[in-house]
């Protein structure tokens, strides 16, 4: 008889029961607000980022502020194959149209080609100096509003909130000073005036703007995939396929719109809003590393242990709206690219060093340096990048950094924590992310015949984080 | 989804522990332990292979089954024999 009854005590089953319903309650109760550490140290605050990634007194990257000036003349490398480059990019648009070749058909090419005409344009709309300050004043009537007051803190908290509502969650703020306004060249003057105005040809900034807020322009990664793998054989033999290219030129088009919404909304306000397309005279970079925006990473551009190498640009506006500053971001990245190295990897150009340290030497070309003096890194060597038909033709780099994986497996979390706090197993992980075969080409056709029910990698306007 | 799977574990270890405790089977700590071991890199799998097929790495999520799957089953395989050797020799 005792096989056909149960001998669990009534007492037992109900001592079941309740810890069932306690483990039922807690598990609703912790689900919907805390998925992660990340969550829980940000609950009540605007915006914090994971422990791991620490603020720093300096970057990351050393820089000598004696040598590093921009207003020094400087002359990028400009390729003596130039004509050959392009008489070689047009045939590989060619044979890739004609041949119907995935990834680099007609309808490729143009996909990738839609936001570039764009990008221009919105740019025109970033002016300097900006808006009539009252350019709200058609709605309002006479009614001229006050200033805009807050702290610096709060200020932060409202750019944070606007920028991430027009596209770039991710921001920093420089206040400028003797040093890092070396890093505009001589076509910008800082002066003692009230309003920006032109002198010929240099911009006039007041030194009231003392503010850089540096907001990053992400890339989408997974279409940078379809820009990675190199055909075997073909016109773009030696060549990854154009179609990823998409994500650069969305991405800067997105920049514009947002540096644009930026400028009108500080304007709003009653502050100065300048962005740098509009100033002219400096570039992104720099800015992103002192704001604690990213790193610099061996590909010499920005890379964040949130994006990795997907950040199109680290664009900047200047105001006089006072701001909370931001540190420089130590989150490991440089560290973990001294072992790391599958950006240099992936480079079929060779432009990329395999050096595990950084130097303060600078490249060049019949004798004129092609990178700046003044910063301890790894550099790019522009004549062997440019001479293979880059940038316009390759973006391997950006596609092949680890830090770029989406936060869907919950390894990548644990591993950017590792790597941030325990250096000693970074050849270790950036091996295993070679054997897991991380951010693999992707294909053309099949980008083309995504189940739109389900892909989540396309931006969609209007829908939020939640794609609701 | 993971309100769901937790839903899932918590009730079988809970008919585990409440069919072993009719059975009068006794688990030493250890046994326990590696059990525990066990089910959480199962779960640490599962997440890790859903998440990575989400993140359209495909090998990756492969690699996971191998790398964190196996070793998982093995695990609970060794906690479970540990038990029933231990019962049938006692």
């Amino acid at each position: 008889m005792s096989t056909f009854h149960s001998i669990v005590s009534r007492r037992d089953f109900m001592k079941g029961l309740g810890l069932a319903g306690a483990g039922i309650g807690a598990a609703a109760a912790a689900a919907p607000a805390f998925h992660d550490l990340d969550e829980l140290a940000a609950q009540g605050a605007n915006f914090k980022r994971p422990w791991w990634i620490k603020s720093a007194d300096k970057p990351t990257t050393e820089i000598d502020w004696s040598i590093l000036n921009y207003t020094e003349s400087f002359s990028r490398y400009r390729s003596p194959l130039s004509s050959q480059i392009s008489d070689n990019r047009a045939a590989m648009r060619k044979g890739g149209i004609e041949q119907n070749i995935s990834g680099n058909s007609l309808k490729d090419v143009s996909i990738a080609s839609a936001f570039s005409s764009g990008r221009s344009k919105v740019r025109e709309a970033l002016t300097f100096p900006g808006p009539d300050i009252n350019f709200l004043s058609a709605d309002w009537g006479n009614f001229i509003p006050p200033r805009h007051t807050g702290t610096p803190e709060e200020n932060l908290n409202m750019v944070r909130a606007a920028l991430s509502y027009f596209g770039a969650p991710r921001i920093g703020v420089v206040e400028l000073n003797g040093n890092n306004t070396k890093l505009f060249d001589s076509s910008v003057r800082f002066e003692s005036t009230d309003e920006p105005y032109v002198d010929g040809k240099v911009k006039v900034v007041p030194t009231s703007v003392k503010y850089a807020i540096v907001f990053s322009v992400k890339q989408n990664d997974v279409m940078g995939r379809h820009a990675f793998g190199l055909a075997e054989e073909g016109p773009y033999k030696g060549y990854a396929p154009f179609l990823g290219k998409a994500t650069v030129y969305e991405a800067y088009y997105h920049e514009a719109m947002i540096a644009s919404a930026m400028q009108l909304f500080l304007r709003g306000i009653r502050y100065q809003g300048l962005p740098h397309r509009a100033v002219g005279g400096t570039i992104p970079v720099p800015w992103g590393v002192l704001a604690g925006n990213g790193e610099q990473g061996r590909v010499s551009c920005i890379t964040s242990p949130e994006y990795g190498n997907a950040i199109r640009v680290t664009s900047v506006i200047l105001t006089d709206l006072p701001l909370a500053t931001t540190s420089p971001m130590d989150g490991g990245v440089r560290e973990f690219c001294k072992t790391c190295k599958k950006c240099a990897d992936a480079c079929p150009s060779g432009a990329l060093t395999q050096e595990e340290e950084t130097s303060w030497d600078v490249l060049s070309f019949e004798g004129q340096p092609f990178n700046r003096p003044g910063i301890k890194s790894w550099r790019l060597n522009w004549q062997k990048c440019v001479d293979y038909g880059s940038p316009r033709d390759c973006m391997r780099c950006q596609v092949a950094c680890p830090f770029n994986h989406a936060a869907d497996a919950s390894i990548h979390g644990l591993v950017k924590m590792t790597q941030a706090t325990i250096p000693m197993f970074n050849g270790f992980l950036a091996n295993m992310d070679r054997l897991f075969d991380y951010g693999a080409a992707m294909d053309g056709e099949e980008w083309w015949n995504r189940d739109l029910n389900k892909w989540k990698h396309d931006e969609l306007r209007g829908f939020g984080n939640k794609g609701w | 989804m993971w309100l769901i799977i937790g839903l899932i574990a918590g009730a079988a270890v809970l008919g585990l522990v409440l069919w072993m405790k009719g059975k009068d089977v006794a688990v030493k700590w250890y046994e326990w332990l590696i059990g525990a071991l066990g089910l959480m890199l199962l779960l640490f799998t599962i997440q890790n292979f859903a998440g990575s097929l989400a993140e359209l790495e495909s090998t990756a999520a492969n690699m996971f089954l191998l790398v964190s799957g196996l070793p998982a089953i093995i695990l609970l395989a060794v906690s479970w024999q540990l038990v029933v050797r231990r019962q049938r020799a006692g």
